[in-house]
């Protein structure tokens, strides 16, 4: 029994096992931090994923119900703004320019697109 | 027996230390494959704008011509994406290839178009003026509106009949003018050079291959020319194809053809065939009974100067056309081609005929004519029609009418092709 014992039990200086355990911990942590730390800063990004999902929309909404006219909107914490000029000097064609704005009206995000002038 | 694991500080830290290391690796995995499917998902997003703005591009812009037009368009949305559009004519109408490329993918589509509808294609009958007046017979009905002669339109009485119909026209009477509204230039251009395209032995000979072809539109043009008569059965051709032949060109009911062309003197159509193609003769083309040529289906007589035959072009019973049916003549030549379209006959588009047409079928869409005739045994009749109907084509069922005159400002999709 005391032969078994004696074999699982492992030997250690405690002093620099500590040591060498609390840089670990440091390490490991560290890294913890900072990954915390770049995920947060990715919150950015998810401002910027949702503004993305929101220009689509307002996108798809001004080219399917063939909004045509210059105009602005709000949608939660984001403004948003189409322009309409004509394209390439035809009547035949519109470019529709969609751009969404944070609160401190930052540009996020802008979107083409040319349409048949109907 | 208690088995005991004495373990130190270091032991301990490691493994909470694996533990942690290995989520915070599959965490940033996960990130990572989120933002990639992202990126790729707004990538796609914008191509596919970008393909609309393309193909918006295209229907807002020129006019059919028969040479390849190849452009970028510059929407100002990224730098590094490029659309390509690539233009022609094919035969009645035009195809366009758009192609959306960002740096990691390219999405492209092709679409056959033509241009949209001209004022007087709201109508179903245009009769060019001769000074004659049109007479009805029978259970003949004009279903819309109609331009006609100075002369105006009247009663006929043929054979112990008269008009059944309780009024002449199904809608408002404008005057027609001297001539037919004219086709597109570049159209014309095409037409005339069909006879040429039929006797040219300079650029050789390719024959069809026995197990048919299919070929994309995205790709280059295939062209099969075979001296002497060729028949088309049991094979499948389809795709950006032309087939030539100097002779007569027979297609039976086994043969599959979809969206191509077929240019010949003598075109036939046998009993039973159903399909898709455009056919340019110089000569004659017949359809025989039964026959289906679906949306958008074009049929042309094109008359070259040197022809000195009467061209007819002649749908028999129970043939039906959704597309174009179309006989032009060059003002040099003699004699004047003629459009037959038999009792039980349908045509759902254009009927555009510079010459003489016996329409005893029905037409739904636009009949364009300088003449109409009706034969009865040895005797002929000008203008008039018996048992004939016309009626306006429905837009909402059919949308993707097209328009082949000349000055029009806008097009419309036919068909996605690719």
């Amino acid at each position: 029994m005391a032969t078994m014992t004696r074999r699982y039990r492992l030997k250690a200086t405690s002093l620099v096992e500590t040591i060498v355990a609390l840089v670990i911990l440091v390490l490991v942590f560290s890294m913890i931090t900072l990954f915390i730390v770049s995920i947060e800063a990715g919150a950015l990004n998810s401002t910027r994923t949702r503004a993305g999902n929101i220009l689509d929309n307002y996108t798809i909404r001004t080219v399917g119900g063939k909004l045509y006219l210059p105009g602005t909107e709000n949608e939660g914490p984001f403004h948003l703004e189409r322009t309409v000029t004509s394209y390439g000097g035809k009547d035949s064609l519109l470019l529709i320019e969609c751009r969404i704005f944070d609160v401190d009206h930052v540009l996020l995000k802008k979107k083409h697109i040319l349409v048949l002038n109907e | 027996m208690n088995t005991r694991i004495r373990a130190g500080a270091l032991l301990a830290t490691l493994i909470v230390s694996l533990v942690a290391m290995c989520l915070c690796a599959s965490i940033l995995l996960l990130v990572y494959y989120f933002r990639m499917l992202h990126s790729n998902d707004s990538m796609e997003d914008r191509l596919d704008a970008e393909l609309f703005s393309g193909i918006s591009y295209i229907l807002g812009t020129g006019s059919y011509q028969n040479a390849v037009k190849e452009s970028y368009l510059d929407i100002g949305d990224s730098t590094q994406d490029t659309i390509h559009i690539s233009q022609a004519g094919w035969g009645c109408f035009m195809y366009a290839m758009v192609e959306a490329k960002a740096p990691r993918k390219v999405l492209q589509k092709a679409i056959l178009y033509g241009a949209s509808f001209q004022p007087q294609e709201e109508a179903c009958l245009y009769l060019t003026d001769h000074n004659e007046p049109l007479a009805l017979v029978g259970n003949t009905r004009i279903g819309g509106d109609a331009y006609l002669p100075r002369a105006g339109i009247r009663q006929g009485y043929l054979e112990q009949r008269g008009y059944a119909g309780s009024q002449l026209v199904w809608g408002s009477i404008d005057t027609s003018t001297k001539s037919l509204p004219s086709l597109d230039n570049d159209f014309i251009t095409f037409c005339s050079s069909v006879g040429q395209r039929c006797r040219d032995t300079a650029s050789g000979f390719t024959p069809i291959p026995d197990e048919g072809v299919r070929t994309s539109f995205l790709d280059s043009l295939q062209i099969f020319r075979q001296k002497g008569d060729i028949r088309l059965g049991n094979m499948a051709i389809s795709g950006k194809a032309m087939i030539i032949s100097d002779s007569i060109l027979e297609v039976s009911s086994s043969a599959q053809l979809e969206n191509v062309i077929l240019m010949a003197p003598v075109i036939i159509f046998h009993s039973g065939f159903k399909g898709n193609l455009q056919a340019f003769a110089t000569d004659s083309i017949v359809v025989e009974q039964g026959c289906h040529l679906t949306y958008p289906s074009a049929l042309v007589i094109a008359p070259g100067r040197d022809s000195l035959t009467m061209s007819n072009l002649t749908l028999y019973e129970g043939v039906t056309v959704d597309g174009v049916v179309m006989a032009l003549s060059d003002q040099r030549h003699a004699y004047m081609p003629r459009v037959r379209i038999s009792e039980g006959a349908a045509v759902n588009g254009w009927v555009y005929c510079n010459g003489y047409c016996y329409l005893q079928g029905q037409v739904t869409g636009t009949v364009f004519t300088d003449y109409f005739l009706y034969s009865k045994g040895p005797s002929v009749f000008d203008n008039m029609l018996v048992d004939a109907t016309m009626e306006k084509a429905d837009r909402s069922y059919m949308p993707g009418l097209f328009s082949p005159l000349g000055s029009a400002n806008k097009n419309v999709i036919l068909i996605w092709l690719q």
